[in-house]
């Protein structure tokens, strides 16, 4: 159970991470196309 | 005065739009040659250095052009040998937005491997090195074919851990990027991310910075007057 927790909160933060990444480089290359 | 073949652009979408006689490319190339055609090269929507560096190095096999004008696009953009315009925006958008002209070539799965590539695989540090070797090996290019008036423009702020606009040895460096004096321009209706009017004062711009000749280095061209 305490494992599902960990790796489930490993798993959110990574994903922020990446979110946090993209919308960075987003912003300095923002033209669709 | 200047021939037509004389003349060669190639970039980003910066330098994408040539069919209107205010588009900037086309303007330059009437300017320097007299008369009103699409200049040779091509500006490749959302696509990586490595499109450029392929059409100037088949363009150079053509005929050694006397007036270069080169945009250098954003360093994190994927390259790919079909010139596809995938960059972080559009492999992120919904819906999929295919560049016009890529249509034939394109399947979703390029949208999806980009966006994953964008998410987990990208490296800032290794882009970054990767376009200073292409920088690196233009300059020696340049020297090889010799050729006489070159005009760079950073289309982008400098990119990731660097603090001021890459200076080329050989040729006039715009000092601004042309992201900055863009920012304010409604995309929808923009050519080139330039309204007419400032793609008409980016044309003279170069050319009188081409007619001054001021030498390599960085400059002000006040492309916007």
């Amino acid at each position: 159970m305490f494992n599902w927790i960990k790796n489930f909160i490993y798993e959110w933060k990574a994903k922020r991470r990446y979110k946090k990444r993209i919308k960075e480089m987003k912003k300095r290359d923002p033209f669709i196309y | 005065m200047f021939e037509h073949d004389d003349i060669l652009i190639i970039g980003d979408s910066f330098a994408k739009h040539r069919g209107f006689e205010s588009d900037w490319p086309r303007l330059l190339c009437k300017l320097l040659t007299g008369s009103d055609t699409v200049p040779r090269g091509k500006g490749f929507s959302g696509a990586s250095w490595w499109s450029t560096r392929k059409c100037l190095l088949t363009e150079l096999d053509i005929k050694v052009p006397k007036v270069l004008v080169l945009c250098h696009t954003e360093p994190m953009r994927i390259p790919s040998d079909f010139d596809f315009g995938i960059n972080v925006a559009s492999a992120t958008s919904v819906p999929v937005v295919v560049p016009p002209g890529q249509e034939k070539n394109y399947v979703p799965e390029i949208k999806e491997s980009a966006a994953m590539y964008y998410t987990y695989l990208a490296s800032s540090d290794y882009s970054n090195w990767a376009q200073l070797a292409w920088y690196s090996e233009l300059e020696q290019l340049l020297v090889k074919y010799n050729i006489p008036q070159v005009i760079h423009l950073h289309c982008f702020p400098p990119a990731y851990g660097q603090t001021s606009l890459y200076c080329f040895q050989f040729g006039c460096t715009e000092q601004v990027s042309l992201w900055d004096l863009c920012k304010d321009v409604p995309q929808d209706t923009a050519r080139n991310h330039f309204t007419v009017e400032q793609n008409i004062r980016i044309a003279h711009a170069i050319n009188n910075t081409l007619v001054n000749c001021p030498g390599n280095g960085m400059i002000d061209m006040k492309l916007l007057g």
